[in-house]
């Protein structure tokens, strides 16, 4: 017995901790990998400690964990203690009902109201203050969602303890002279600290790890590390989220057990432990001082000098970008966004009254995130960057700023074929970021060369198990619309229905539909197939040198993805001088290197050190293309030729906006295909026999005790008799 | 002395009713009043209506979160019972390495499972193998029970250390052996605890979309992925609609449980 429970947790926690090992293991890999470990660097702690957007996560965090946990803890105890001495049982139940609501309930359920309720307090807000934005009131909006989630527990674990005390010692303390405030405070408290402390560490854990909840609920402004570790794991894991866990790994496991330390003599055990607790006092106090410096920091501004700009003359520039779509200062590139706010500070400052600029930068993973991130929340962001049709929408919605982006001084760097799109005929809304067209990615050691060349390779069923294909409606029915030749922009139900039985035939053929999991899906040799965009294609073949890529010759989604400023922007004059910098050729060149995405901007393509770096860049096509070759000599008109002509329009092949009953039938169209074979006999059978197992148990229990009762009655009876006969 | 405790009662009180109120109450109110208007704001039950669509997507979450369920109680009962039963020192350090994986963002520890389990991945590049488990529902199962295991094995744990010593010895000194003792003796008086467990990992299991969405392959939807994808979608009348039938259906759940848990939380076997 005693060999098999340890054979059995040796077990248990093995497999536990697997994961764990794992990503430790990777958080020290040479490479940029989480699959292959190709040799030990600590590379990823160093880009750990450089990434300002990661430290200012976790002390976001730390900060909401801290205050939800403190508010949390005292509405909490003194809630216990008033559902304690409450005599009214229906009121009481009621309470307790209520407030265990946030805990019963699934977290999407609470973000989702949570959300709900704090975009009509927006609205009612903005109706006293008219220039109101959710960031200024998001942080209240997350200590209060926060405060709410962890509230039950802290009442859950400080209420059995007051029952425990009873009333005795307080009513003591009372006739003794206290005040009942006296009482509660001297003699009630301090019994029942060690719930209060447990319900606390509770609280700012669960706030710590909570991801659904921010996901409804946060502002633009405060990221916190789940939220952060989200937008990163959309595109791909890099291990520098792994050496950031494993460094909080250690850390608690250290701070564990300092606070569990403790001698095997008992005379000793009192004082060691007394050491123990100061010592994990005293960290945690470092911890939080650690905050509250870092805090004072975030607010202002260190320049060059090292003076110190006060928090009222730095302005907070929000920009809202796609994630990994902007060099960031990796691997020796130029910081984009650091070095605009040294332009800025240095050569604008004076002509914005002296005040200096400092970027808040957040990242999402779809222009739909995008879409629905501003007109949801009423978040406010300075500068998005959306794709064509995305832009079209937001155009016809009012949703943007006509600032004119032929009166930038650098608007002439963008190549003539991209101004006055079919998007933005004016110029007025946008400026051009980058562009590219999708493909089919292919890996040359398990694919055939004789079946590239066209998308049927996605309905290839030599290579069932895998192909993948996208995550999105927009991007899976274009596959199949291309490949049979129909109008991506059709307004005819019956052509959408002809593409979802395209995507029906291709299903038991996949892997997977993915998004961004691509990257490592592909790199891995996880899969063999999948359509992506050209850019993205180059950062995979970087890593893996057997993939290929090609154009399919029936047509291809062709995008542009451009700098906008929304209609509610704070600072639409400083964001102008934001698109302007990025116009400049040092910017954009180092941005289209990091992305790299083809650039509409003559200084980037005419710019001699990109051309030699995408000649030399780690690629060669079937006929020796380079990549620089593969971004800018396969012209959109010239691949989409044979498709514009058969469906009659220049920009056949670029996304148009949905009317509103398209975008709903491609939904449902969508929920169908996700729905077909979904489900599995064995999955039936299993979670049936389970219910039916449970339901036979409760059954029976409630059988018996109505047997077991029936048997005290009847003894009870019996003995009655027997006594009555006794006494006659 | 009467008086001052009952004002007492209320002021203690106040706040947190206050709060409860507003920020519980009033939200699932206004989840309410989206659930039964159209994007327009005009009343209607088209979205209620609507949901029938969603039946089937709802039936898999159930039945993949009952599955995981029973799989978490499965092991983390007899992971919890063994923990009770060793050493009080070991309990401890036992415990700490139960929660410790839990101060990993969940999103990291699935990512991780993920990396470990796809198809060219940690697992299949070491043995040099290709195994197919990222994008099935067993992954999905795994998942689940992975990331929610502590929470199945803590209030078991607990419910079973609480158990008076004395009970152990009596059932021993009445013939039972090691096993009838688990059997007919400890598991019924641990059922509060296996109650609590059950549901602290059938809801989160429920209406989850993380795990779905990265160890699903995404070649089938949760509930929960439904309702994100209202949301990112803006059709916020739908994912409230959903969101309200998903609250009953674990309010109810819940309450049938607690039923069948008696005050001292034993359920007879």
């Amino acid at each position: 017995m005693k060999y098999a429970s340890r054979i059995y947790l040796c077990l248990i926690f093995g497999i536990l901790y697997i994961p764990i090992v794992t990503l430790m293991l990777f958080s020290f890999n040479a490479e940029n990998s989480t699959a292959e470990f190709t040799g030990f660097s600590l590379k990823w702690y160093l880009e750990l400690f450089n990434s300002p957007e990661t430290f200012t996560a976790l002390r976001n965090t730390l900060i909401l964990a801290v205050l939800s946990a403190l508010l949390a803890t005292v509405i909490g105890t003194l809630a216990a203690e008033g559902i304690y001495r409450m005599k009214n049982k229906l009121v009481k139940s009621a309470i307790t009902s209520v407030t265990n609501i946030p805990m019963m309930n699934p977290d999407i359920v609470t973000g989702m109201s949570m959300m709900l309720f704090f975009a009509a307090v927006m609205g009612i807000l903005a109706l006293v203050i008219p220039n109101i934005s959710y960031n200024d009131i998001g942080f209240a909006a997350m200590l209060i969602a926060h405060t709410t989630f962890c509230l039950p527990y802290v009442i859950l674990s400080v209420l059995p303890r007051l029952t425990e005390l009873g009333d005795t010692m307080s009513e003591a303390a009372l006739d003794l002279g206290c005040t009942p405030l006296q009482a509660f405070i001297k003699v009630k408290l301090p019994n029942i600290m060690p719930a209060v402390l447990s319900g606390m560490v509770m609280a700012f854990t669960l706030s710590l790890d909570d991801f659904v909840i921010s996901y409804f609920v946060g502002p633009s402004n405060f990221q916190t590390l789940p939220l952060l570790i989200y937008s990163m794991t959309k595109k791909k894991v890099t291990p520098d989220m792994y050496a950031l866990s494993t460094i909080i790994i250690v850390t608690v496991f250290i701070l564990l057990i300092i606070s569990n330390f403790k001698s095997d003599k008992p005379e000793a055990n009192t004082r060691k432990k007394k050491i123990a607790s100061i010592v994990s006092l005293a960290v945690a106090a470092v911890l939080i001082v650690a905050i509250i410096i870092g805090s004072f920091f975030g607010g202002s501004v260190v320049d060059e000098e090292g003076n110190v700009t006060a928090a009222k003359d730095v302005i907070v520039l929000n920009v809202y970008n796609w994630g990994e779509y902007i060099s960031d200062g990796f691997d020796g590139s130029l910081d984009v966004n650091k070095a605009f706010t040294e332009y800025f500070n240095k050569h604008l400052s004076a002509k914005y009254g002296g005040k200096k600029v400092e970027i808040n930068y957040t990242t999402y993973a779809t222009n739909e995130d995008m879409y629905s991130k501003l007109s949801n929340s009423a978040v406010k962001y300075d500068i998005v960057i959306p794709s064509d049709y995305m832009i079209e929408k937001m155009i016809a919605e009012d949703m943007l700023l006509a600032f004119d982006a032929k009166s930038l001084p650098n608007y002439d760097n963008i190549l003539d074929e991209f101004k006055g799109s079919y998007y933005d005929e004016n110029d007025m809304y946008s400026v051009p970021y980058t562009y590219g067209m999708v493909g089919i990615i292919y890996n040359k050691t398990m694919v055939d060369k004789e079946d590239l060349g066209s998308w049927d390779l996605l309905w290839n069923d030599k290579y069932a198990g895998k192909i993948l294909q996208f995550n999105n409606p927009r991007d899976a029915f274009a596959t199949a619309m291309y490949l049979d030749g129909l109008d991506v922009n059709s307004k005819d139900p019956e052509v959408w229905n002809r593409a979802l039985e395209l995507l029906m035939i291709q299903k038991p053929y996949l892997q997977g539909y993915v998004n961004d999991e691509i990257f490592n899906k592909m790199t891995t040799e996880s899969a063999a197939i999948a359509p992506y965009f050209v850019g993205d294609f180059l950062i995979m073949a970087d890593q893996e040198e057997n993939l290929g890529f090609y154009f399919p010759e029936e047509g291809v989604n062709y995008f542009v993805d451009a700098m906008c400023i929304p209609k509610n922007a704070e600072h639409p004059e400083i964001a102008k001088e934001y698109i302007n910098f990025m116009l400049s050729e040092e910017p954009a060149v180092a941005n289209a290197e990091y992305i790299g995405y083809a650039s509409p901007n003559k200084l980037v393509i005419e710019n001699e050190e990109y051309i030699e770096y995408m000649t030399d860049y780690a690629y060669e096509g079937e006929n020796g293309e380079t990549a620089y070759d593969l971004l800018y000599s396969n012209n959109p008109a010239v691949v989409n030729k044979a498709y514009n002509e058969k469906i009659g329009s220049d920009n056949a092949a670029c996304y148009r906006n949905f009317t509103p009953e398209i975008q709903s039938r491609v939904n449902t169209l969508w929920e169908n295909l996700k729905l077909a074979d979904a489900t599995e006999l064995w999955v039936h059978i299993t979670a049936i026999t389970i219910v039916v197992a449970v339901v036979a148990l409760a059954v029976y229990s409630v059988y018996i005790k109505k047997k077991r009762s029936r048997f005290y009655r009847y003894r009870d009876r019996e003995n009655r008799k027997a006594k009555a006969n006794t006494n006659s | 002395m009467k008086k001052k405790r009952s004002l007492m009662q209320y002021i203690c009180a106040a706040p947190h009713i206050f709060w409860a109120v507003l920020f519980i109450v009033l939200p699932l109110i206004i989840v309410l009043g989206y659930a039964f208007t159209d994007a327009d704001g005009n009343f209607s039950f088209s979205n209620i209506t609507s949901l029938t669509d969603y039946a089937p997507i709802f039936g898999l979450s159930l039945e993949l979160a009952i599955i995981a369920t029973a799989v978490c109680l499965f092991i983390g009962y007899p992971l919890a019972y063994f923990i009770a039963k060793a050493k009080p020192r070991t309990q401890k350090i036992l415990i700490m390495l139960l929660m410790l994986p839990m101060w990993t963002n969940l999103l990291i520890r699935t990512y991780s499972i993920m990396a470990i389990l796809d198809d060219g991945g940690f697992l299949n590049s070491l043995l040099n193998t290709s195994f197919h488990i990222v994008g099935t529902k067993g992954a999905v199962i795994f998942g689940m029970v992975y990331d929610f295991l502590p929470y199945m094995v803590l209030p078991i744990y607990t419910c079973i250390s609480k158990i008076d010593k004395n009970m152990w010895e009596a059932a021993a000194d009445l013939g039972c052996s090691p096993v009838t003792t688990l059997v007919k003796v400890i598991f019924p008086l641990s059922m509060s605890g296996i109650i609590s467990g059950v549901t602290m990992v059938l809801v989160p299991s429920i209406s989850t979309f993380y795990i779905s969405q990265k160890l699903g392959g995404g070649t089938f939807e949760l509930i929960g992925d439904t309702i994100e994808r209202q949301f990112v979608t803006g059709a916020l009348n739908v994912g409230a609609a959903i969101s309200l039938v998903m609250m009953i259906l674990i309010l109810i759940s819940i309450g049938i449980m607690n039923k069948f848990s008696d005050e001292d939380g034993g359920i007879i076997v």
